[in-house]
């Protein structure tokens, strides 16, 4: 279980964190959503370890991982992927599979080991089957479309193993169509890996379609957490953010 | 390689002691004008300009014919600042800004190239030779007495007029139009642009601007230093140390940790001659490692 | 499997090379060859270990000729030391070899940890400074280094197992050996993990952090292999000169080594090797015509890289379409 408490975070005089205090249970999915601006993508930078926290605290089944180094939360197994699908541009699909395979297997300061073995070949094969990315293998990733981007930076994200899977609006910048392929992959890889799932999501039919649980922020601040019933009938998020949008529903 | 007996003896009287100071105070106030050019470029344009010594020769050369000329240094200085910053803005159009955004490979070779290109054409038109202006005749004056020592009229010219410039220019900067909207195009140049200014004449004026801060200080120092091709490299050097320990960006940084270096030179002159360089790296190393953003601006250099 | 079995296609092409330079050594009777071969093998390594850095793992250096003056002024200080000629012997030339290498890797593992962490731009500039600094070193401590003069009055070079390198052809294979060797190295780390770590790195840093990557470690290790590989550069050249000189360690001396790369081009493996023999050609047909070597050099540089904006060889092997943009 991955719970936050009391965290902070300001940069310079804006709050981006006001005293979130959150829980999410083994196995579940859960999403974040929130106006632009209001927090969410600063708050996995404050899990994540990309960003030192000001005060509170961030606790995996009870240990205190507050400000370790982005490695170590990796190491503790939670990995995550990116609002702008983050890659590297200059490798193959293939290869960038296989890179972060060789980092999860602890390879990657092996001066004399060839990168490319079978054993390591193997293992990307299965995750660009998972994926359903075979037909880009080869690819450069630079060159490939942004929906696959994203399924990539995923999929690198889901390489490492991980126990806690963090996705920043994996549906950003896609069609309607695109939009709902990759939720149906997220849900497949929730159910096939075991994960706990945690993402972030602008698009209310899917956010209440798929989450167990949802969290809203707003200013920095935690709204309101519940299941999406309960969050379809909060007077207070009515009124603060889903509006109109959320008659429609 | 340390002789602090000379350091005591030397702290021990007024007038050497005046003296040590007055040439750290002179070494400081050149690397200030030098540096604050290229922490100005930096802070705007997020270039560093490898090529920022090239200037502070140019300056100095430019000065030197001047002088032969007119036999003013007054007005040597003024063309040697004029030179280096017409040549600086050639530079930053023909040139550099043609690799903005790009590599950083690629800004490196251009300014390889064209500190080689310069230092060869110094060498055809003024020779290989070390050149020395002298004292210019208008400083041909009785020193003052301060404390028992002797200070040279041209030395506190120098000082006090470097500082009238670095504070010339942080006005220029936070109080002028031109800085301001220097100012609001290094934050966002798109922007400023759509407002109908042209951010890139604005860019080049204030390359410009840095090298000729660059080139004046090469002016000034003509009649204490000698001149040679090549001459600029060092102070680069310099003025990239004084950049990191005061801060990329800030010029009043760059005022305070010009002076440190300039007395930890002159002072290390007569304790420990070999030692100098080594001791300027180590400061540098140090902030580098304490506080990689220098000592006086906030945030990291990520 | 072992290292050696999996990068057989890459030792079968060492071992070849190895065996055409002796081959050239021996048959081509004139000394000139024989000598622009080892100073290619000398900035060669000079220019390839750079690109480790820069073409490898995006660290732009300009101050990488500081590891190639380093390597050549210490093992050249070493064969001028009588107390270290009567220690190790005929020994002497091995052991110093290791040594200057060694004092190399420690050296830039200081100046690494200091510069590695830092950005782009300052990277480059420090890595500048510190080479200056060790430049002002040299010129400043005479009555180690000679000064401006350089490491005069020659280096002992005792027999070793047979190898007599004051013999020219015993050097000349020598060097060739150890040239082949270095490259092979430079080969092997490139295809490896760790030159998969580097590529990441270079791509995306942060991305690469995600990924449990130890960025700093992963960036250290590589600045100091390649200051390694750069000081058997400054060996290969204190050998062939006798001596070890101050613009070794000069700035322009890197920017020539970043020229070489940019001239072959950074994304091909031995694209600096071409480039450091484009360039010797270069070098040696302006002097001929000039005695304006650098300002000729500067405008071909100008017009090479505002012209072509990338590589020549890059260039002409798009150009002829062998290479895909
Ligand atoms: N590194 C940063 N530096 C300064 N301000 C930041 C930084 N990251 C986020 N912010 C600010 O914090 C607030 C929250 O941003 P963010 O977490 O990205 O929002 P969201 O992902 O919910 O759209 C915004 O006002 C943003 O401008
Ligand atoms: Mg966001």
């Amino acid at each position: 279980m991955l719970s936050i408490s009391n965290l902070c975070k300001s940069f310079g005089g804006v709050v981006a964190t006001n005293n979130v205090t959150l829980e999410f249970t083994e196995g579940s999915l859960s999403s974040i959503i929130g106006p632009n601006g209001a927090g969410k993508t600063t708050l996995f930078n404050l899990i994540t370890g990309k960003l030192k926290v000001d005060s509170g605290k961030v606790k995996l089944d009870d240990e205190d991982i507050t400000n370790l180094s982005t490695r170590n939360i990796v190491l503790k197994g939670i990995s995550r992927a990116f609002q702008i699908s983050n890659i590297f541009p200059s490798l193959t699909v293939k290869e960038t599979l296989m890179s972060s395979l060789m980092s999860k297997n602890n390879h990657a300061e092996k001066l004399f080991n060839p990168f490319h073995s079978k054993a390591l070949e193997e293992e990307a094969d299965e995750l660009l089957e998972i994926l359903e990315m075979k037909r880009l293998s080869n690819v450069i990733c630079s060159n490939i479309s942004h929906g696959d981007q994203k399924v990539l930076d995923i999929g690198l994200a889901l390489s490492l193993d991980p126990k806690i899977l963090m996705l920043d609006e994996p549906t950003a910048g896609m069609g309607p169509e695109e939009r709902w392929k990759m939720v149906e992959t997220i849900e497949r890889l929730w159910k096939l890996k075991k994960l706990t799932l945690i993402f972030i999501e602008h698009d209310m039919d899917i956010v209440f379609k798929i989450s167990q649980k949802i969290h809203v922020l707003r200013y920095g601040s935690l709204l309101a957490s519940g299941s999406p019933k309960e969050i379809k009938n909060n007077e207070e998020v009515i009124n603060a953010y889903l509006g109109e949008d959320f008659e429609a529903i | 390689m340390f002789d602090f007996d000379a350091l005591i003896n030397c702290f021990g009287m007024a007038s050497c002691a005046v003296n040590q100071l007055t040439s750290g105070l002179i070494i400081g106030m050149l690397l200030f004008l030098v540096a604050s050019g290229l922490t100005l470029i930096f802070g705007v344009l997020n270039v560093i300009n490898f090529a920022h010594g090239t200037f502070y020769m140019v300056g100095a050369y430019f000065a030197f014919s001047t002088y032969l000329f007119t036999e003013s240094y007054l007005l040597s200085a003024f063309v040697g600042a004029l030179g280096a910053g017409i040549f600086g803005i050639f530079f930053e159009r023909v040139l550099i800004s043609k690799v903005y955004g790009q590599d950083i490979l690629m800004q490196l070779l251009v300014c390889y190239a064209f500190i080689l290109i310069t230092d060869d054409l110094v060498k055809l038109i003024w020779g290989t030779d070390y050149i020395a202006m002298g004292i210019p005749d208008e400083f041909r004056l009785a020193p003052f007495r301060i404390f028992g020592g002797y200070v040279p009229p041209l030395y506190a010219f120098l000082i006090i007029l470097s500082l009238v410039i670095g504070i010339l220019t942080i006005l220029l900067i936070s109080k002028t139009r031109f800085g301001s909207i220097v100012r609001a195009a290094a934050e966002n140049s798109p922007m400023v642009s759509a407002l109908g200014i042209r951010v890139p004449l604005y860019f080049a004026l204030l390359f410009g601007l840095g090298c000729a801060l660059a080139g004046i200080a090469g002016a000034l120092a003509a009649p204490v230093r000698s001149l040679t091709p090549g001459m600029g490299f060092g102070i680069l050097i310099e003025s990239f140390i004084v950049t990191v320990i005061g801060g990329m960006g800030s010029i009043p940084g760059a005022l305070i940790a010009a002076i440190i270096l300039g007395l930890t030179r002159s002072i290390g002159s007569v304790g420990f001659p070999l030692f100098v360089d080594g001791l300027m790296f180590l400061i540098m190393a140090i902030v580098l490692i304490f506080k990689p953003t220098g000592l006086f601006v906030k945030g990291s250099p990520k | 499997m072992s290292t050696f079995t999996l990068f057989k296609k890459d030792i079968s092409i060492a071992l070849f090379s190895v065996l055409f330079l002796i081959l050239i050594g021996f048959f081509v009777e004139h000394p000139w060859p024989k000598d622009f071969l080892i100073s290619i093998f000398s900035f060669g390594l000079l220019a390839m270990s750079l690109n480790m850095l820069i073409g490898f793992a995006g660290m732009v250096s300009f101050g990488h000729a500081a590891f190639f003056a380093l390597g050549g002024y210490a093992f050249g200080l070493l064969l001028q030391s009588e107390s270290f000629l009567t220690n190790f012997g005929a020994l002497s030339i091995i052991v110093a070899f290791f040594v200057s290498i060694f004092i190399t890797g420690i050296y830039s593992a200081v100046i690494g940890a200091i510069c590695v962490r830092l950005n782009e731009i300052y990277f480059a500039f420090l890595t500048l400074a510190f080479q200056m600094f060790l430049y002002s070193v040299i010129v400043s401590w005479v009555s180690l280094t000679g000064g401006d003069q350089g490491l005069m009055g020659g280096i002992a070079r005792p027999v070793f197992l047979g190898i007599d390198l004051s013999n020219s052809l015993h050097r000349y294979i020598f060097c060739s050996v150890i040239f082949v060797i270095c490259i092979l190295l430079l080969r092997i780390l490139n295809k490896s993990n760790f030159g998969y770590s580097l590529r990441l790195i270079r791509d995306n840093q942060e991305r690469a952090e995600f990924l449990g990557i130890r960025v700093f470690r992963v960036k250290l290790i590589c600045f100091v292999i390649a200051s390694m590989v750069a000081s058997v550069g400054g060996i290969i050249m204190t050998l062939f000169t006798s001596g070890a000189y101050p613009e070794w360690a000069f700035w322009t001396q890197s920017g020539e080594a970043i020229f070489m790369i940019m001239l072959g081009g950074i994304s091909i493996f031995l694209g600096p090797l071409v480039g450091t023999v484009l360039l010797r050609l270069i070098n040696d047909v302006v002097q001929m015509y000039s005695s304006h070597t650098e300002l000729v050099t500067g405008i071909i540089i100008m017009i090479v890289v505002l012209g072509l904006r990338k590589g020549l060889v890059e260039y002409l092997l798009e150009k002829t379409g062998i290479l895909k943009k």
